[in-house]
């Protein structure tokens, strides 16, 4: 297993959470209103603010072994998250789920009312009125919320090594190899890893003006 | 404006301004020497009015640190470190250790032995040093090999960055048991010694003390120092092994 193929595990295991969990918590901090709004507004950017290393730490106190939610996972259902992939996707979706939610929230929030409302008093069931007229109005914003917590994901270093560790073919993501490839000297092997991830960000880059130009014309 | 660009410019200098005075010599050990090389350390200073500046780490991680340019003076490892061979010469070996296998204190679990460790279930999770940078490791993989548990445990490694990562993975019940050095077990109160590797698979572990080539006098008599009797008389409370 290469460090590229591990890191696209982990990157894609945590999109999976972080993108629906991500968009709904920003439909929420666009739309919503009162306590609630501000509550989950402080909460979904701690990640965003804290130490990688403290993220890393955290998980490991509530999801390690000894943990209250580790402990139980462990008990129910065998699972262990420490030195496993799963767990390196945990870090690196604590640590993504806030640019996902608040570039969320800013794509619902950049969406016109009035045109929703016109679909609804056409006789456009709530439902159909987010699909067919929110979802496409905000979908540029969404792209690049998806495109900012994909590369956050793919960077993430301090959170996965504090909590999943370093186990090469199981949590040894791109960036954690160039750390320990570097530490040895080998410096052939963190030259390549880190070339192959300059080219993904320039991709990532190009992404990101394309969304802006598609939110332009939008 | 102009005022503003000299208030910068002489935070940034403060800022920056924190390069050692030269009293100050840099000292790099294995972190498995972290409290004894501590007090030696203080000693020292005490003593001689010198300010050392102590880096611990992984012996392999320093030592290609020293490779790179790091301006360590002197750098004492938990094993030899052929890399070094161009930077720097071995002054003595300041110490010995040997190595033992832990688990954290109440687990559930019947206690492994070195001799039960080939036998352990397919959960069973072993913390040793991520090698090669980690000299615990690599001694803990040749006893391994030496005793024939390799093949049924390589699956069960789970590896620290350093031998004090390998002492907490096993406190935090994150590994089973693990392989850490004697002198390491009394520094968690949470961990217990489940014994010293077996005779057949011990290998030597020894600790040299590399100077810098083109050292300055004051690194030498700080090499002299822990090479003498002073030294070896801290290391030794600290249950390492003479040299």
């Amino acid at each position: 297993m290469t460090p590229l193929s591990v890191s696209l595990r982990v990157v894609a295991l945590a999109l999976v959470f972080v993108i629906p969990i991500g968009g709904a918590l920003g439909l929420l901090l666009a739309r919503g209103r009162g306590a609630l709004r501000s509550v989950v507004d402080a909460l979904v950017l701690i990640p965003l603010v804290l130490p990688p290393s403290v993220v890393g730490y955290l998980l490991l106190v509530l999801f390690g072994r000894q943990g209250a939610i580790g402990g139980a996972l462990e008990r129910a259902l065998g699972v262990r998250l420490v030195f496993s992939t799963a767990g390196a996707a945990l870090a690196t979706a604590s640590v993504a789920l806030p640019l996902m939610a608040k570039g969320a929230e800013a794509a619902f929030a950049r969406v016109d009312h009035a045109l929703e409302e016109v679909a609804f008093a056409n006789g456009l069931r709530p439902l159909a009125t987010f699909r067919l007229v929110t979802l496409p109005l905000a979908l540029p914003g969404l792209g690049v919320a998806v495109t900012l917590a994909a590369v956050r994901a793919l960077g993430e270093f301090g959170a996965t090594l504090t909590f999943a560790g370093y186990v090469p073919d199981r949590t040894g993501t791109a960036p954690l190899e160039v750390y320990f490839a570097m530490q040895l000297g080998d410096d052939a092997r963190a030259l390549r890893i880190s070339l192959v991830l300059v080219a993904v960000s320039i991709v990532a880059a190009l992404l990101l003006r394309a969304w802006g130009k598609a939110g332009a014309r939008a | 404006m102009k005022r503003g660009g000299l208030a910068a410019a002489s935070v940034v200098s403060m800022l920056v301004s924190c390069k050692p005075s030269p009293q100050t010599l840099t000292v790099g050990a294995a972190i498995s020497l972290k409290e004894s090389m501590s007090s030696i350390a203080a000693d020292y200073e005490k003593a001689h009015g010198k300010h050392l500046e102590l880096v611990f780490g992984a012996s392999g991680e320093l030592a290609s640190q020293m490779r790179r340019g790091a301006p360590f003076d002197l750098l004492c490892t938990a094993g030899d470190e052929p890399l070094l061979a161009d930077d720097a010469e071995v002054r003595c070996t300041m110490a010995r250790n040997t190595l033992v296998l832990v688990r954290r204190k109440g687990a559930p679990q019947p206690a492994p032995s070195w001799g039960s460790l080939a036998e352990a279930p397919p959960s069973f999770r072993l913390a040793i040093g991520l090698t090669p940078q980690v000299p615990a490791g690599v001694y803990a993989e040749q006893a391994l090999h030496a005793l024939g548990s390799w093949d049924t445990l390589h699956d069960k490694l789970v590896r620290g960055t350093n031998v004090r990562h390998v002492l907490d993975l096993v406190a935090r019940g994150e590994a089973d048991a693990g392989i850490v050095y004697a002198t390491d077990v009394p520094i968690r109160s949470d961990v217990e010694s489940l014994g010293e590797v077996p005779e057949r698979a011990r290998t030597k572990v020894a600790y040299p003390l590399y100077l810098a080539r083109a050292a300055s006098p004051e690194s030498r008599a700080l090499a002299d120092y822990l090479c003498g009797p002073e030294a070896v008389r801290v290391l030794v409370a600290h249950g390492f092994l003479p040299p």
